[in-house]
């Protein structure tokens, strides 16, 4: 059972805070897969991202109490844990490739017997190396993980409006060094609807 | 798919207006890249596994944050002659008290929580072999020989003609790693809890008899019943660890049968949430269980039913919590979800009964599990289902999900001539598409294989000496031994 779009999940949120167990349980029916595929892409490695994905949960349960919705959403909050256990683990263990490398196109995609979309990513990978690691992150968040900027604001801490300007401005600067087919794969690189 | 171009594309333009002349090229190498998504190696397994770890802890949680509030015995409960204002009473009668009780938690097995002790390899003894699921045979699997004195009787005419089935099943599924040690649990009871709870009880006095001089003294079981309308009866089984609640009937107003319609079954969220509540309401220990589901087999039979008027609709549904060892679900042998069974009466919306509340210390001990992936892929490819050497059909059957759990399941200890209640480490597989394959006659959701190598020699033997079913004849109106005369008449 993965998210659905009909599911106030801000709400079951807070009844788990009032100990409703099966309230978290849909909750985590609902981001369990998001997260790991949040974990998966920035690590390349399943058991790494399962360990995320478990310290995730572990964390947003002690700290549940803690949740207010008038603060970001569920889906922000729950990305934000995610996303400090990732940088915790990465300081801590120098396990995965640094951060900017996770990035790349992964090994195992695979690209089919088309050369020019194996040449066309490579471009595109070579065109995000060419991001600063802020703007490469929101474009990652955006594409690959489907969060909205208003998302992707609240587990920055930025303003929506400033995200914004900051995926038009990599965008447009990238428009002008790669062609326009490699401008939209790198839109959609590795992304959840790759 | 379509939507999701469409939306990437108006944020695309959004976000840089010159880029809408590009369109058509645009959305083809969004689809073209579309169809080359990466696998992130998802397991569901890991996720469901996760999943009970996390509600486990979350019941930890919030227990914890209870239990500065909750105490076997309250202290106000000492002040009944003053005037009850506590819904318990106790059953046996109390004079008085020499002493107001002390509140807190006794620790013990009855405190609730999970706890396991280490034992030696083998610690249990022979583990028994298991064998196929002759449990529900129902209409596909009928074995119809009886054999008496050798002969074969000659069956009624009356009867069904059987229906012999074999079930082919596959799966796809990898087998989880294998070890070569297995850890068997045996639960045990705890034999303190009584002491204990005897220890409080003999410092009451009693004029009628001095508890006190009751020698090492525990306690066997007792009961508390609710003076209340349509209150319970709670019964401790202090030897075995079992908990059970019924109604206490002189509580409740008399109940006229009435067949309840397809219409008065309540819907499977309501009958959880109403099982939900009165657990929550009386303080069960549900930290070692999984969230409620509502046991739903008998619809099958309404389903398949020709004429639904006179098919026996269940008045009392069962919400099932199942029971959570180390993370993995506990199944009984043939497949059953094994735990806590609350009854919830449909037409009333309450609770009837709740039974499988039980204290969960264990001990463990080491078995040699089995390793060869061939064996156990063979044995699941049966089912654990009879195999017909010549069956009447034939269905096939897909197995999902290949997981790691428990069974338990009861042995008998001859040297003590008691039951022990073993949990094994099993293999378990879910049944694809369940409700169209149980309307071929089979009736086990799960299918359920032991680890521990010494439990399954006797499952090979069902595909190597498949059951051979003996002809019979339909009875004539006066079966032939009948017309013999039984004595020979003298003369």
């Amino acid at each position: 059972m993965f998210m659905s779009e009909h599911i106030n999940y801000d709400e079951y949120m807070l009844r788990a805070a009032k100990g409703d167990r099966n309230a978290f349980g849909v909750v985590y029916d609902g981001f369990v897969k998001k997260i790991y595929d949040y974990a998966f892409f920035r690590t390349r490695d399943k058991q790494s991202a399962e360990d995320i994905v478990a310290d995730t949960f572990t964390k947003a349960l002690e700290r549940i109490s803690s949740f207010d919705p008038g603060k970001g959403t569920t889906s922000s909050w729950l990305y934000r844990i995610a996303r400090n256990t990732l940088v915790d683990e990465y300081r801590k263990k120098q396990k995965y490739a640094s951060m900017p490398e996770a990035y790349d196109i992964p090994d195992h995609v695979d690209l089919g017997s088309s050369l020019d979309t194996k040449e066309m990513l490579m471009r595109v990978q070579g065109a995000l190396q060419k991001l600063s690691e802020k703007e490469r992150e929101i474009i990652i968040l955006r594409v690959w993980d489907e969060l909205s900027y208003k998302e992707i604001a609240e587990i920055m801490g930025k303003s929506e409006a400033s995200l914004k300007m900051a995926t038009s401005r990599a965008l447009k600067s990238l428009r002008s060094q790669i062609p326009m087919g490699i401008y939209v794969c790198m839109f959609l690189a590795m992304s959840g609807k790759v | 798919m379509e939507k999701n171009i469409q939306h990437i594309l108006q944020e695309l333009y959004a976000i840089d207006p010159g880029l809408k002349k590009h369109e058509i090229e645009i959305a083809q190498v969004i689809e073209a890249m579309t169809r080359q998504k990466p696998d992130t190696k998802y397991d569901e397994n890991f996720a469901k596994e996760l999943r009970m770890r996390v509600l486990e802890k979350f019941s930890t949680q919030h227990a914890v944050a209870k239990k500065e509030t909750y105490s076997w015995f309250r202290s106000p409960w000492v002040h009944t002659l003053g005037g009850a204002i506590a819904t318990l009473a106790i059953a046996v009668p109390v004079v008085y008290f020499s002493s107001p009780l002390s509140g807190g938690v006794i620790e013990n097995s009855f405190s609730g929580g999970t706890r396991i002790a280490r034992a030696e390899a083998n610690a249990f003894g022979p583990l028994q072999p298991v064998s196929v699921n002759t449990q529900h045979e129902g209409r596909g699997g009928d074995a119809q020989t009886m054999e008496f004195g050798g002969g074969v009787e000659k069956m009624s005419s009356l009867l069904y003609e059987p229906v012999y089935t074999n079930y082919n099943f596959s799966f796809e599924s990898t087998i989880p790693s294998l070890s070569e040690t297995v850890e068997v649990l045996k639960r045990e009871s705890n034999n303190d809890a009584g002491s204990q709870y005897a220890g409080v009880l003999q410092r009451i006095k009693m004029g009628l008899f001095d508890l006190g001089k009751v020698n090492n003294a525990y306690v066997q079981s007792f009961t508390l019943a609710e003076d209340r309308d349509r209150g319970y009866v709670v019964t401790v089984d202090m030897v075995g660890g079992y908990v059970s609640i019924f109604e206490n009937y002189s509580k409740w107003p008399v109940r006229t049968f009435q067949q309840p319609t397809i219409s008065d079954v309540l819907e499977d969220e309501e009958l959880i949430s109403i099982a939900d509540s009165f657990l929550a309401e009386y303080g069960i220990d549900m930290r070692a269980h999984a969230p409620g589901t509502v046991d739903s087999r008998w619809r099958v039979g309404y389903e398949t039913a020709t004429d639904k008027s006179l098919f026996y609709i269940p008045n009392v549904q069962t919400v099932v919590y199942q029971l959570v060892i180390n993370g993995k679900p506990v199944y009984e042998e043939y497949g059953e979800p094994m735990g806590i069974r609350v009854n919830v009466h449909s037409q009333e919306k309450r609770v009837t009964s709740v039974d499988g509340i039980m204290t969960k210390t264990f001990s463990a001990s080491s078995y040699v599990g089995e390793t060869d992936e061939n064996r156990l892929r063979a044995i699941l490819s049966k089912g654990r289902m009879p195999v017909y050497a010549e069956p009447t059909k034939t269905v096939d059957v897909v197995l999902e999900n290949v997981s790691e759990g428990y069974m338990r399941r009861w042995q008998f200890d001859e040297a003590t001539g008691t039951s022990n209640e073993i949990f094994v480490p099993a293999l378990i597989a879910r049944v694809q598409d369940f409700e169209s394959v149980q309307k071929e006659g089979l009736w086990q959701e799960t299918v359920v294989i032991p680890l521990a190598r010494e439990m399954l020699a006797e499952l090979e033997k069902q595909s190597e000496e498949p059951i051979t079913i003996m002809p019979y004849e339909p009875m004539s109106e006066e079966a032939e031994y009948m017309k013999e005369p039984a004595i020979e008449p003298r003369g």
